[in-house]
């Protein structure tokens, strides 16, 4: 097998380090919803075998184009994905067993399901702590040091807007007031919030100064930063809907009620998907 | 999932003890998770929550009663809000319990507890009346 790199064990302790605080970090809110929890019991193991295999694609996209160097192998990618997703399971299952919601006698589905569910959001922040949290500033600039734009720039950036999404949409795609919210709320509204969310994906992309701006979206032509934010926009109301389907959200729906939720939840997914093509690849390819 | 910063110029590519322990550890976990919930999604029959309900043994203090209750559930749907009545005949009278669980998983269990007054020091006839849940 070919290998980038190599570090230390003191180094790789390190990043370790980083991704379980980057796990904690992200997926907190989580970890204490009890929707979440009940997600683990009350849905079809085969969803939740989906939930694990979408997971693992996601994060295969992220670790491709903003977790690793561009000369690193897609056997490390696995490898990454793989350990991120062992890290998750870990972190979920001791915070779980901490904050009392299972132990010895939680029958082995039950435990499954919780774990799972809760495991997903935590490896998709280990991911992004470990490749993010860090200092980075080694003055390696790696393969990321040159600022030649790209048109093929495009795709990774889709993909790491719908890991910025999916990472935002969880945190509030399990619990009942999207429903809520979205049952409650005329169309009128439920227009507005789109409409909001799409324009504060424009701001955060292109009128906000953040880190990242001047170098991936400052020089976009009005064609592309339209088509960057439809984009964006449009990514992130598919992360809100896999999101919500994944927690059972949309089950028994009607749906203008499930479209109207996936907008709702649309709104963190949309700050989530904008900042993330900003901040989620600073340190990454181009 | 790394970053890759730190690549030490002066050392051949590769993973050391450490990044393979947690690679070979993460491997089985997902490995595990992945036949567990193949072998689940294969043998789902969808078949409706069967709750069955179990008492312990009674315990009297100060003259209350104090009974454990089990509740298990062995089929392949979720029972929520389950509702459990337990009665306790004892000299003529009756008494009436309620036991509420927000959820029984499919093949999962749930404890808890009733109590009712024993001035008697007697735990009586004690048995399951109603038992009612939702459908989530």
């Amino acid at each position: 097998m070919n290998f980038s790199h190599h570090r230390t064990v003191s180094e790789s302790a390190l990043e370790y380090g980083r991704g379980i605080a980057g796990g904690l970090i992200f997926s907190l809110p989580l970890l204490y919803t009890m929707e979440v929890w009940w997600a683990g019991f009350l849905l079809n193991p085969s969803r939740i075998l989906l939930y694990v295999i979408s997971t693992f694609g996601l994060l295969l996209l992220y670790n491709r184009f903003a977790g690793l160097r561009r000369d690193a192998s897609m056997v490390e990618v696995v490898i990454d994905s793989v350990e991120e997703l062992g890290i998750g399971l870990i972190i979920a299952a001791l915070m779980l067993w901490l904050t009392g919601q299972i132990d010895i006698d939680t029958g082995a589905l039950e435990m499954t399901g919780k774990v799972v569910m809760e495991a997903m959001t935590v490896a998709i922040g280990v991911s992004v702590g470990s490749s993010q949290l860090g200092g980075g500033n080694d003055g390696d600039e790696g393969v990321s040091g040159h600022d030649e734009k790209e048109e093929s720039e495009y795709v990774p950036q889709t993909a790491i807007a719908l890991c910025g999404a999916v990472l935002f949409a969880a945190n509030i795609a399990p619990t009942e007031e999207v429903a809520i919210i979205a049952m409650e709320s005329s169309p009128r509204k439920i227009l507005l919030l789109a409409l909001g969310s799409a324009l504060a994906a424009a701001g955060v992309l292109h009128y906000s100064g953040m880190h990242g701006a001047e170098r991936h979206v400052a020089r976009d032509t009005l064609f592309v930063k339209v088509r960057g934010v439809l984009t964006t926009y449009a990514v992130a109301l598919a992360g809100a809907a896999s999101c919500l389907h994944f927690f059972g959200g949309l089950d028994g729906q009607p749906p203008e009620i499930a479209l109207s939720m996936c907008v709702v939840a649309g709104v963190p997914a949309a700050l989530g998907a904008s900042a993330g093509r900003l901040l989620l690849q600073l340190g990454s390819p181009k | 999932m790394k970053d890759r910063t730190r690549e030490s110029a002066d050392q051949t590519p590769g993973k050391n003890l450490l990044e393979w322990t947690v690679f070979a550890v993460s491997c089985l976990l997902l490995l595990a998770i992945l036949i567990v919930l193949t072998v689940e999604a294969a043998t789902w029959r969808d078949s409706p929550a069967k709750l069955a309900t179990k008492l312990g043994i009674p315990d009297i203090k100060n003259s209350i009663l104090l009974l454990p209750v089990e509740v298990s559930n062995d089929g392949d749907r979720v029972a929520a809000e389950v509702q459990i009545e337990i009665v306790r005949r004892s000299g003529g009278g009756e008494q009436r319990a309620l036991f509420t669980v927000d959820f029984v998983p499919r093949h999962g269990t749930r404890r808890g507890q009733v109590s009712f007054p024993a001035e008697d020091g007697q735990p009586g006839d004690l048995k399951v009346g109603s038992v009612g849940y939702r459908e989530p």
